[in-house]
């Protein structure tokens, strides 16, 4: 097999707080394979948009990685100079952001902001960037490209402008696609439509992609590992639907447990009592720990990474087996 | 019946009168000066044109020329009509090539204080806030004092009083935009930082721009004529409309009240109606922090 695409490991990040360095996400571990969706999830605050932002390495000041290594195809990101890195980001590795409404410049147009995505990379004749835009965008499903270059960000609905942000990062082939939620401010038809498109896109160009969401169910329906974070840390990893039907996690299993779909009719909803809490009032070990029923003494300490079923790793003292009910 | 309001930004229905009448007489005076040597009844400049026995007269008066001083002559027998119209086009080009000037300063200078932040943006907004504590007179007296007085030098010294403003403006403009997604995305795409600044930042804050350049273009003219106004501008062999104003005030209890007079009427209309756009101009595009 071949070596993964995006091998994350022990990477931290910490800004300053009051004087010393606090990690905001604390040895994480992530792999994506050639080809392979995984989807990230947790609350916010838990860390997903960080470690986005540190592989593309435009985490805002004064946040900085402390520790740990991004493998992207067999070059760590972590130690890459700036000038290196600006030649990955945008053309290898891209990125979705959350907001459709101001991803998108309001004074330019369609077309000349897609445009700058070609040729702040290579060179190219303004006819060829022109076809290359039209087809991008007839590719996320867009009728009449030709006419929509032309367009204002305001003239385009809310759908409409996160096809023409994900044609846009599509657009010079990366290996990674980075999404940061980019469906949780649409409708959920338009949600199911643009998923189901991206899904194509990435069979198509054969590209892997790392997919941020809070949302557990959107995840699980495009995914093919599931990674979940908590507090900093991905407490549990492994095969998407192997984690769905078997969480290791108790936090896992509380997420699932709070489905609605998940509930018997008319039963109360269960919940995780608490709160993910500030980076900086993070209980010592186990962070889930005053929240979860299952804690003891034990938990005081931080529970390592370790393999609990084929291909499923999980941070806990007290995994959960098969079927076990939290 | 109730009146209807000149202008309303909120229905946008309504058309801004005031400031379309101001338009159309700036206008008016604009071409005025800038075809001056056409439609002057005499060149001021050139000295076989002038006599001297043409000194003083009243407006309405025919002078040896043959031709009628309308607005009257100044002591020196110059027509003061062609002289406003002269002095206008040097009023006017030192608030356009100022306000190019400083604009074009200020604006690097603020995108590069709210890019950039931290240190440079301290650096920068300490120093326009330490320009910003002197007045601008005073400072512009200075210069020209110290470097001399000329047109490119006058025009440097009201440039060096007023990119702070602009500075500030459209730092504080750019701050808000700088947070913006849109600016991530293109950080994500990996443009230059120039690029970001200049193609994304700066089209989003030409409002801004554009509200500000319209105050301060009004400001420089005015600076511009009190320095003349106070010997320190342009000679009275190249008037200025401050330095027309200047040259008629030993007149003015003489009775010889058109060689100040118009002048001044022309600077109050030319700053009145460039103020009045400016204003109209802020409602309508409503910019923040103005």
């Amino acid at each position: 097999m071949d070596a993964p695409l995006l091998e994350i490991s022990a990477l931290t990040v910490a800004y300053p707080i009051g004087g010393r360095d606090v990690p905001v996400i604390d040895e994480v571990e992530l792999t994506v394979r050639r080809g392979e969706i995984v989807g990230v999830v947790g609350e916010s605050g838990s860390g997903k948009t960080i470690t986005a932002y540190s592989i593309v390495r435009l985490l805002e000041a004064p946040g900085r990685i402390t520790g740990g290594s991004i493998r992207f195809d067999g070059v760590d990101l972590a130690m890459l100079p700036e000038e290196a890195m600006r030649d990955i980001r945008g053309r290898r590795i891209a990125m979705v952001l959350q907001d459709p409404t101001a991803t998108l410049n309001p004074v330019l147009t369609v077309g000349a902001q897609m445009a700058e995505a070609i040729t702040c990379h290579a060179a190219a004749d303004a006819r060829t960037v022109r076809e290359r835009c039209v087809e991008a965008l007839r590719r996320v499903g867009i009728a009449n490209p030709e006419e929509r270059l032309q367009a204002y960000p305001h003239e385009l609905s809310g759908g409409m402008r996160q096809r023409v942000a994900i044609a846009t990062a599509m657009l010079n082939g990366p290996n990674l696609l980075i999404a940061d939620e980019p469906t949780t401010a649409l409708d959920v038809t338009i949600q199911a439509q643009i998923l189901h498109e991206v899904q194509r896109l990435l069979e198509e160009s054969g590209a892997s992609a790392l997919w941020i969401s809070h949302d557990l169910s959107v995840v699980s329906s495009i995914a093919d590992v599931l990674a979940v974070m908590y507090a900093g840390r991905v407490v549990e990893e492994g095969p998407c639907d192997q984690v769905i039907a078997a969480p290791a996690h108790p936090y896992t299993r509380g997420l699932l447990d709070a489905f609605p779909e998940a509930n018997a009719h008319g039963a109360p909803l269960r919940q995780i009592p608490g709160s993910v809490g500030s980076p900086a009032a993070r209980p010592s070990g186990c962070s889930f720990r005053p929240r979860c029923r299952r804690a003891t003494a034990a938990c005081e300490g931080v529970p390592e990474r370790r393999e609990i079923r084929p291909g499923q790793f999980v941070r806990c003292f007290h995994p959960l087996a098969p079927g076990e009910v939290a | 019946m109730t009146a209807v309001p000149a202008w309303s930004s909120s229905s946008g229905a309504v058309k801004p009168i005031r400031a379309i009448i101001a338009a159309s007489i700036l206008l008016l005076i604009v071409l005025a000066a800038l075809f001056a040597p056409w439609i002057a009844p005499q060149n001021p400049y050139d000295m076989n044109a002038v006599s001297i026995m043409d000194g003083r007269l009243p407006p309405g008066s025919v002078g040896d020329a043959g031709f009628t001083f309308w607005l009257g002559s100044d002591d020196q027998g110059r027509d003061m009509l062609s002289a406003i119209l002269y002095g206008l086009r040097v009023s006017l080009f030192v608030g356009f090539a100022v306000t190019l000037g400083a604009a074009v300063i200020g604006s690097i200078m603020g995108l590069t204080a709210a890019m950039a932040g931290g240190v440079v943006d301290s650096i920068i907004m300490r120093f326009v806030e330490l320009q910003l504590s002197f007045p601008a007179m005073l400072i512009a007296l200075m210069l020209v004092a110290t470097v001399g007085s000329g047109l490119d030098k006058i025009i440097l010294a009201i440039i060096a009083v007023q990119w702070a403003f602009y500075a500030r403006t459209i730092r504080s403009a750019a701050q808000v935009e700088v947070r913006k997604d849109y600016i991530e995305a293109a950080r994500c795409l990996s443009l230059s930082r120039w690029r970001i600044m200049a193609v994304h930042l700066l089209p989003n804050c030409l409002s801004v721009l554009l509200v500000i350049a319209n105050i301060l273009m009004a400001n420089a003219i005015v600076i511009e004529a009190t320095m003349s106004f106070l010997g320190l501008g342009l000679p009275i062999s190249r008037p200025s409309l401050g330095r027309l104003i200047a040259n008629g005030f030993d007149y003015l209890l003489n009775g010889a009240y058109w060689i100040s007079l118009f002048p001044g009427i022309v600077l109050v209309v030319v700053i009145y109606c460039i103020n009045i756009i400016g204003d109209d101009l802020r409602r309508f595009l409503n910019p923040r922090g103005l």
